[in-house]
């Protein structure tokens, strides 16, 4: 078993990667690794819940956050500077978020054994 | 000695990536590290495409990276499903010779076993 933190960069559907991502993490943790989940920037996007399956030729893949907690995920981060930027906060999102700051993001990138960066 | 797992996701034509692999392992391998596998995600996948047809003064990285895997026996493994859906690696477009299909598990039971994971 590793620490291994995934790290979300990109905004839900722009492009497959965010999707690719999220399959990822929840592989990782199937097979036992500790797994922290980082969303950083346009990424923290992809934790809004959708009122209505999305009509533009991708398939929704964020409904999958919630067996996160299956899986044990047990950390879901979330930048602060992200939070502000987009005007949300953490009740608006779909699952259990912690807010770090950028300084506390680097501390815990340095606890890991792995870092994937999608 | 350290043991690696390059984990391959950014585009792979029209852009350094195969080549930042390659020249990534040779110098690991020089140095008697350990290359456990080479795993490619994402739009990654597209190296594995059996006909990618190159202008005469592009240089193929893939068959240039399968070579030299090949010679140093490092598995080069790519997420099937990736592929799939981008209409590759499919029955009708088999995957280059060299190429192993494995699944997200695969790679991620295999990083239990490796030092470092860099990825390209």
């Amino acid at each position: 078993m590793k620490k291994i933190a995934v790290v979300f960069t990109q905004s839900a559907f722009s492009q497959s990667s965010s999707r690719e991502a999220q399959d990822l993490a929840m592989a990782l943790a199937a097979v036992e690794h500790q797994v922290t989940l980082i969303y950083l920037g346009a990424a923290i996007t992809q934790l809004l819940p959708l009122t209505a399956a999305p009509n533009f030729g991708v398939k929704d893949f964020t409904a999958a956050q919630k067996l996160f907690a299956l899986y044990d995920i047990e950390q879901v981060i979330v930048a602060a500077d992200a939070m502000l930027l987009y005007q949300l906060t953490a009740d608006e999102l779909r699952i259990d978020v912690t807010e770090l700051s950028t300084a506390d993001i680097s501390a815990l990138l340095l606890q890991q054994d792995h870092i994937l960066r999608c | 000695m350290a043991s690696f797992a390059l984990y391959v996701q950014s585009p792979v034509y029209g852009c350094q990536t195969l080549a930042s692999v390659l020249r990534f392992a040779q110098a690991a391998c020089a140095l008697k590290h350990q290359i456990d596998h080479i795993f490619f995600y994402q739009d990654a996948v597209l190296a594995v495409s059996n006909d990618a047809d190159l202008p005469a003064d592009e240089p193929d990285n893939a068959a240039l990276l399968l070579s030299f895997c090949q010679q140093q026996q490092i598995p080069l493994l790519y997420c099937v499903t990736a592929a799939e859906k981008r209409g590759i690696a499919t029955n009708s477009r088999p995957a280059r010779a060299g190429f192993t299909a494995a699944g997200l598990a695969e790679f991620a039971m295999r990083l239990d076993e490796v030092d470092r994971v860099v990825q390209f």
